[in-house]
């Protein structure tokens, strides 16, 4: 079970956002950036298009997502987005997952040194907990639509929380790693 | 073995799943967004807990303390300041003491905001975060309150009128309505208070370190002849009296207490609390002659001592920081806290009254309940009937918690009907003040005090008698705030026992409070607030 659960968390780290993005959920509180989002946008005939959109999601403003890229600023319609993944912060499971495993290193101890697997059998309840925690926290760190969350549930955090402010321009907009 | 085993297998199976019941729950971030408007609180709001304000121009205050104020359109905090790039681009570190102050700080216009950003993390291992009052700087007498922090000035506005030589405190209001979940009318008699022709006035203070929230002060009048005094029950009834008798017999543990209780001069009869059990009791037994057939009714002028005062202020250093999220839960309707709160000061009660029937029975006539250390209340108990002779009462009441200055009996002529006036007029330092005159007399936005904040009521008499008893009513509520010397007390297994098994932590209080008794109140009296 902690295999399959190591397996899972493997698959899901996301290898394109930046490392600065994906903090610890208590700096949510004081980041200042907006959270980073991965669009799939219905791809039409216009080779110019990507269907892949990933950036940090600068506000929504007359359901238009703004999201900016490591390369521009994109602004998708709220109609084209066919699937949305935004990380809020970095995946805790694996802390649970280490938790567990030291917590079982006892167990294998015993049951190698003493030759007795009864010792695992001690281990099992410990492994599921740790297990089943940590798989439920593989996706809480998410928000995802339309498989979990509505569109409207993206847009709180955005950069600029209550729209596009007057007198911004938002294509001068730099990402947090460029950030001067 | 292999059975034992498969016991043990079973039971952390049980325990296992019974963790993932109640504690398995994912990481998640709560974030909401409120707009100016809806964060104009109506009470002071203090917090320790970051926000993040965004401003209509796109730049970010993220705060790591703040204030607003009821009364003023602006957000004070310290914290960072960003631009919409979310480059920084200045610092106001966080000070505790300063934010209280209001200096170093960001004056933040509500109507520059956008909207303001607050987040909750759940399901994170540690404490959940809430909203306290934390954090004034003490400014009481170092020396006093350094040594005995739980001595000094507390509780509810207080109020001073006319005695015939000066303004004198007579009156505390609400002293239990330690939240708006316990606000509740309070009567009190102001039974030095003379007349100084057709206006009369009423200075409330605020000498306390909290805020408090008063819905009205109105006077209640009856008009009154010669030595007619009228008197007040605990139901709120009024009625005249004529004949007030001091009692024949006082006999209390000490032995005779007669001088003390005769008349109503400041001198008090109190005890000090049991060294072994805080919730002990003790009692007074009463005699009086009387040749009258009329209804009867017992006056007694008392007020608490600091022990309920103690335990209060304790209970706050126990919870340290998690007060806010213990108010916020009573507020919120969670009647088990409130019940658990309440059991505490069941536990000490009132002042019993009891009666000897012609059996030899003693009888519960009524129970004084009125919590408040500041101010001496006179309250008046109507006896069952009585045939004239020698009449017996007996006062019940913990140990170490009352300090009664006056008992008497006295005949009851009539019920009376009071006159209520509110006030016609408000001053501030001298100043004309119509917001706190529509506060006092509005029923939706109550008059709002902050530590040494003093108003003066005055109210215009009704010209049909040249002297009237006197009663002020006020209701409200107030908020104490946190001291810092109370935080290091922190101690969450104190505050289940002192919560969960009053009876049993009553007990083990004891010595500790035995040690601060005998200089409590003169502490109390030193403290720089109040001046008796």
């Amino acid at each position: 079970m902690l295999i399959i659960s190591v397996i899972l968390i493997g698959c899901s780290v996301p290898g394109e956002i930046p490392s600065n993005y994906l903090t610890n959920p208590r700096e949510l509180k004081t980041k200042a950036y907006g959270c980073w989002i991965e669009l799939n946008r219905d791809v039409i005939n216009d080779s110019v298009l990507k269907s892949k959109i990933s950036g940090e999601l600068i506000t929504v403003q007359n359901d238009t997502f703004f999201v900016l890229t490591r390369n521009s600023l994109m602004a998708i319609p709220g109609k084209e987005i066919k699937a949305a993944t935004m990380y809020l912060f970095k995946d805790q499971s694996g802390k649970y997952i280490l938790v567990t495993g030291l917590g079982l290193l006892p167990n294998i101890a015993g049951a190698v040194f003493n030759g007795m697997p009864e010792f695992l059998g001690l281990g099992i309840p410990f492994a599921i907990v740790g297990s089943v925690t940590a798989a439920i926290e593989n996706s809480a760190n998410k928000l995802k639509y339309p498989r979990k969350n509505n569109l409207d549930e993206f847009a709180i955090f955005a950069r600029f929380p209550q729209g596009k402010p007057l007198g911004v321009k938002l294509d001068k907009l730099t990402l947090k790693s460029e950030a001067p | 073995m292999r059975t034992s085993f498969l016991y043990s297998v079973c039971i952390l199976l049980f325990l296992s799943f019974f963790l993932l019941q109640i504690g398995c729950k994912p990481t998640k971030v709560v974030r909401s967004l409120q707009y100016p408007s809806q964060f104009s609180p109506d009470t002071l709001q203090y917090s320790v807990n970051a926000i993040k304000v965004h401003m209509k121009d796109g730049s970010l205050y993220v705060l790591a303390g703040f204030i607003t104020f009821p009364d003023k359109d602006t957000l004070i905090g310290q914290g960072d300041l960003f631009n919409a790039n979310r480059k920084i681009i200045s610092t106001r570190p966080f000070n505790e003491v300063q934010l209280a102050q209001v200096k170093e700080v960001y004056k933040i216009p509500f109507s520059d905001i956008a909207i303001v950003e607050t987040n909750t993390l759940k399901g994170v291992s540690g404490k959940l975060l809430a909203m306290s009052l934390v954090g004034v700087p003490s400014v009481i007498t170092a020396f006093y309150c350094l040594s005995n922090p739980k001595a000094c000035f507390g509780s509810c506005p207080t109020f001073y009128a006319w005695n015939g030589e000066n303004m004198n405190l007579m009156a505390e209001g609400f002293s239990s309505s330690i939240l708006r979940k316990f606000e509740k009318r309070d009567i009190d008699m102001l039974y030095w208070s003379k007349i100084r022709g057709q206006n009369y006035e009423i200075t409330v203070k605020n000498e306390a370190l909290e805020t408090h929230v008063i819905r009205y002060a109105d006077l209640l009048v009856i008009p009154k002849k010669n030595e007619e005094r009228i008197f007040a029950t605990e139901e709120g009834e009024f009625y005249k009296t004529s004949s007030i008798q001091s009692p024949a017999k006082c006999v209390g543990a000490e032995g005779d207490c007669r001088d003390l209780v005769s008349h109503m001069d400041g001198k008090e009869r109190f005890s000090q609390a049991d060294s072994k059990n805080l919730a002990a009791q003790e009692h007074i037994d009463l005699e009086f002659n009387t040749s009258s057939k009329e209804k009867l009714g017992l006056v007694v002028g008392a007020r608490q001592t600091l022990l309920t005062t103690y335990l209060f202020y304790q209970s706050m250093a126990y919870f340290g920081n998690t007060n806010g999220y213990l108010a916020s839960r009573i507020e919120s309707g969670d009647k088990q806290i409130s019940r658990k709160v309440e059991k505490v000061w069941d536990l000490l009660g009132g002042i019993e009254i009891f009666i000897q029937n012609s059996s030899g029975k003693w009888v519960k006539a009524n129970e004084i309940i009125e919590m408040g250390p500041i101010a001496t209340d006179v309250h008046l108990i109507v006896l069952p009937q009585q045939e004239p002779g020698n009449i017996k009462i007996r006062i019940k009441m913990t140990k170490g918690l009352w300090r009664i200055d006056y008992i008497g009996l006295t005949e009851i002529t009539e019920t009376v009907y009071p006159i209520r006036i509110r006030p016609s007029l408000v001053t501030t330092n001298d100043s004309i003040n119509t917001v706190a005159l529509t506060q006092l007399c509005d029923t939706v936005e109550p008059l709002i005090t902050l530590p040494g904040d003093s108003h003066t009521l005055h109210y215009t008499m009704p010209n049909l008698s040249d002297d009237y008893e006197i009663f002020l009513e006020t209701k409200g509520y107030y908020l104490e705030w946190m001291r810092e010397e109370w935080m290091a007390e922190k101690n969450m297994k104190k505050a289940y026992l002192m919560f969960g098994l009053p009876k049993l932590y009553l007990k083990s209080v004891a010595e500790q409070f035995k040690v601060v008794e005998p200089t409590m109140e003169e502490t109390f009296w030193n403290s720089k607030y109040v001046k008796k």
